[in-house]
């Protein structure tokens, strides 16, 4: 299927990881988180597309319906939810050395890591088993020797919704401090006359 | 076809790592901080895959990045409310004003 020929990658791949690679970067540099977001989504897409290269079927299309489906949307939702003026105003910039300092750091790893597979390289892919990535081999495996894990993870997602529900419930005391006491509590209405650093009803709307 | 060996998926997910690790230090939005781990456990997801084709033997590899995927959505969720209730309190999703722990 592959032999030692095939040492460098093919064309194709290349094209994939650097659209990977680039949909990455523009995720982290994208001054609109919306934009950003629509970066993410294609960079989950081409992600995908490199676990079928990977020959993990299933996993390739739970991506694109966990990530791309819900997880974006979720980040977009927010966004929705919390309006254009929910962003903070254009501080300035990060230094630039520390960006160049981050990319070296980046590029010497890679660097690093091709130069040491040169010297050892990992064994020979081996040709895949039969149903190898399909839904009854991933499934099979889940239910059968990480059933416990599964289980865990039931457990740990019911606790992420609880627990999501009940930060966003906005009621109860919060400490406000001073001094963002004014913009905190403005729409409060009806608490004009507290001291400085009284503790402020967040989140409930007046009347 | 599309073939690469093992070792160009490994530094391809370096790579995504790094991007995810600078866009968490250095950018100052909670949600593009959010978004830039998604990516760092995408590169995760991505050595897990990678191994688990050159070791074919159990897809057992498949199967933590089903529970990778699983816990990404949960702490998506989480830091998403986190992310609400702090608007909630500031009126800002920069990173920079959740200062209130600061002696």
């Amino acid at each position: 299927m592959e032999g030692a020929s095939t040492l460098l990658p093919g064309l194709a791949w290349l094209v994939l990881a650097s659209l990977t690679l680039l949909t990455a970067v523009l995720t982290v540099t994208s001054r609109s988180p919306l934009r950003g977001a629509c970066a993410l989504l294609g960079h989950i897409v081409a992600l995908s597309l490199l676990f079928l290269a990977l020959s993990a079927e299933f996993l390739a299309v739970l991506q694109i319906l966990v990530y791309g489906g819900a997880t974006v949307v979720l980040f977009i939702f927010v966004m929705m939810l919390l309006g254009g003026e929910a962003l903070p105003p254009p501080l300035a910039p990060r230094p630039r050395w520390a960006v160049a300092l981050f990319a070296a750091a980046g590029v010497s790893l890679a660097v690093t890591m091709a130069g040491a597979f040169v010297f050892a390289a990992l064994p020979a892919r081996p040709d895949t088993p039969a149903g190898f990535g399909t839904v009854a081999s991933v499934g099979g495996s889940l239910f059968r020797e990480h059933f416990v894990a599964f289980e865990l993870v039931g457990i740990l997602l019911t606790a992420a919704m609880v627990s999501a529900i009940a930060i966003t419930r906005s009621r109860g005391w919060h400490e406000v401090p001073a001094a963002s006491q004014a913009s905190a509590a403005g729409g409060n209405g009806g608490g004009g006359g507290e001291p400085a650093n009284a503790k402020a009803w967040v989140g409930r709307q007046p009347g | 076809m599309m073939h690469a060996p093992t070792e160009a998926y490994l530094v391809l997910a370096a790579l995504i790592f790094t991007v995810g690790a600078t866009g968490i230090v250095l950018r100052r939005t909670m949600l593009v901080q959010l978004m830039s781990l998604e990516l760092m456990l995408n590169a995760a997801n991505l050595v897990l895959i990678a191994g688990n084709r050159a070791w074919p033997g159990a897809p057992s590899g498949q199967v933590l990045t089903l529970l990778v995927l699983a816990i990404a959505a949960a702490e998506a969720a989480v830091g998403l409310a986190l992310i609400i209730a702090f608007y909630r309190i500031r009126q800002t999703t920069a990173a920079d004003a959740a200062s209130m722990l600061r002696a």
